[in-house]
């Protein structure tokens, strides 16, 4: 399987219920990072085919694809972690031999995951806070709060990753960067930009 | 409360915690630790207000561009116009990887990408012909520097979003630098190769050979024309740009090459969108540490301090280059425009320097950053595909990393090789 298809098709090796729930909310992520792609795509086409075919904008253009980058965002800090996709700068950490990367990654991934649920914690009040306000979006007429959900959820969830990634580096013999992806030099670079 | 930042944000990123999770972290540490009267809800707020910005939405098309670019075809399609163009010279197939890689670049707006695109498609014809692993790697890895300075370029979107300058008026800019970088790559690899007597390539050099590469590869030279002609002639935003460009890409690699199936269409957008998250949470933490940085004075405190030194804005531009240069040995081009350009900005505009002028050599250094040692990403990721250890890149690159200085000394002595095209633009 390459390596875009394993994207796509993650299934978790967890254990029983726990497996199923981590699969079915990775395809959910997969599919929201995907279809928040398209709709900004097609949003945004729509609006230039609507301006030089009829005459006229869509109004809200902006604002929906805002509201999108936030989800692909948001939605995609979890995924990005469960397939050890995030910008680091690893020049240390390679240099070190292999028990002390194995120390240095449960470390990272406590660390991390620690400050990500305190981030989820604070993203939360903020929501709460933004939702007592009331306020709403001038185009599309929906509460602003809406568009922040996926702050906390995205947080909570990446959270979740590095703590289930700790567990996992603690019980295998392996470094592993997420719970499904091994350390190893990688030559696909797509992240890096 | 700046102090702790730095000093929590290096901690983090050195003991490889991602780049965005580190600024992040370091923002809560500082304020939880100082005696600050802010809330720590500041964090997330300013995380989301980032991510909430219109000029960001170009990013996720031209990365689905790239990403779709390498898998239908094109770039094979652009190396057999180049060997039909530039093939007939000694050490052809290092001059074709710089022309292709230039077109490349043209296209998919990340230097890593372009890199690893020519990489897989170069590196085994260059071992076939028995060029020096070493070199061809190196080859390559230069092929990816202008990446990040030919538009459309991520780099340059993040920068103009960050300083608020025309990111239409940043891609005009990159334009004839990156030119230049290409033809001296070009110099230097004719020259090498025929030290070496590496051999010519046995390309079709007739009309009709040139004719028939050229229509192949035609819908793909398309890809800039849509990116620049639409934005330069004011039809679409750049976001529009990269919308319309990831949808005609989409259409030549599915329905007209027939070589990027369908099924594989689903996955390539997940990665992209995988890739754009992985950027936009960088932005979205660097907007954390912009907020403590201007909460602190610190620009204002930089740029006293800079001042102090010189106020000869040539040297005091040195100074500024060689910092981009070491960050874009350290971190990705992206990453390293949203730390710095909130710190350096206000240096910049009190010296009276074109903010696009500087941004596009702040994105040159970058580059350049991309293949210095020892740290260069693009020596990793051709290392990587080359199979062959850093240190035989390492030796190899040093004539290139000369070149490229050379060239960012000729940049910053005629300023008007990088704002030519924008004083078109802006009159």
């Amino acid at each position: 399987m390459d390596d875009d298809t394993a994207l796509a098709s993650y299934r978790s090796d967890l254990p029983g219920p726990l497996g199923w729930i981590d699969t079915g909310i990775a395809r959910l992520e997969a599919f929201l990072l995907a279809a928040g792609v398209l709709l900004m795509a097609a949003n945004t086409i729509a609006n230039v085919v609507g301006r030089y075919g009829f005459g006229m904008s869509i109004q809200s253009t902006e604002e929906v694809n805002r509201i999108l980058i936030i989800l692909i965002t948001f939605a995609g800090i979890s995924y990005a972690a469960r397939h050890g996709r995030h910008i680091r700068m690893s020049a240390i950490f390679d240099m070190l031999p292999g028990p002390g990367r194995k120390a240095l990654m449960i470390t990272i991934a406590l660390v991390t995951a620690g400050f990500m649920f305190v981030l989820a914690w604070y993203s939360w009040g903020y929501l709460a806070t933004t939702f007592s306000r009331g306020r709403i979006l001038p185009s599309l007429q929906i509460p602003l709060w809406w568009t922040l959900v996926w702050v906390p959820a995205g947080f909570f969830m990446t959270g979740l990753q590095y703590t289930l990634t700790a567990i996992k580096n603690l019980l295998e013999k392996d470094i592993y960067l997420s719970t499904n992806v091994l350390e190893g030099y990688s030559d696909d670079s797509d992240q890096e930009v | 409360m700046s102090g702790i930042f730095f000093a929590f944000f290096f901690l983090f990123a050195v003991l490889a915690v991602p780049i965005a999770f580190s600024l992040a972290a370091a923002g809560t540490v500082a304020i939880w630790l100082s005696s600050s009267p802010l809330p720590l809800t500041t964090i997330p707020q300013r995380m989301f207000a980032a991510v909430d910005s219109f000029p960001f939405l170009a990013i996720p098309f031209f990365i689905l561009v790239g990403d779709m670019m390498s898998g239908s075809g094109i770039t094979r399609r652009l190396v057999d116009l180049a060997a039909s163009v530039v093939g007939a010279i000694h050490g052809g197939l290092a001059i074709i990887t710089q022309v292709a890689g230039s077109m490349m670049d043209a296209m998919s707006g990340s230097s890593a990408a372009s890199t690893a695109a020519m990489g897989s498609v170069m590196l085994p014809e260059m071992a076939r012909q028995n060029y020096d692993k070493g070199w061809s790697a190196a080859v390559v890895a230069a092929s990816g520097v202008t990446g990040v300075i030919i538009p459309p370029s991520i780099t340059a979107v993040v920068y103009g979003s960050v300083a608020g300058v025309s990111i239409g008026q940043l891609f005009m800019g990159g334009v004839l630098p990156g030119f230049m970088i290409v033809a001296s790559m070009c110099i230097l690899f004719a020259i090498q190769a025929k030290r070496r007597n590496y051999p010519k390539q046995e390309a079709n050099r007739s009309i009709k050979g040139f004719t028939l590469s050229l229509r192949r590869s035609v819908l793909a030279l398309m890809i800039p024309m849509i990116v620049l002609g639409g934005i330069y002639g004011g039809i679409f935003t750049p976001t529009e740009a990269g919308a319309v460009t990831a949808v005609y890409t989409f259409i030549v690699g599915v329905f007209i090459y027939r070589e990027l199936p369908l099924h594989k269409v689903w996955p390539l957008i997940i990665r992209s969108a995988i890739t754009t998250a992985a950027i936009m949470l960088v932005v979205a933490g660097a907007n954390v540490l912009g907020f403590v940085v201007t909460f602190e004075r610190v620009p204002q405190a930089v740029a006293g301090f800079m001042l102090a030194l010189s106020e000869n804005p040539t040297i005091i531009m040195m100074i500024l280059m060689l910092i981009f240069l070491l960050a874009g040995m350290f971190v990705t081009a992206s990453a390293a425009v949203v730390i710095l350009a909130p710190i350096v900005l206000p240096i910049v505009t009190s010296l009276g320097i074109d903010p696009i002028f500087f941004g596009v050599l702040a994105v040159v250094n970058l580059g350049i950053g991309t293949v210095t040692p020892p740290l260069g990403i693009n020596l990793f990721i051709v290392s990587g595909i080359a199979k062959v250890p850093l240190d035989r890149v390492l030796r190899e690159i040093w004539p290139v990393l000369a070149v490229l200085l050379f060239d960012l000394l000729i940049l910053m002595m005629f300023p008007q090789i990088v704002l030519f095209l924008p004083e078109l633009m802006r009159n």
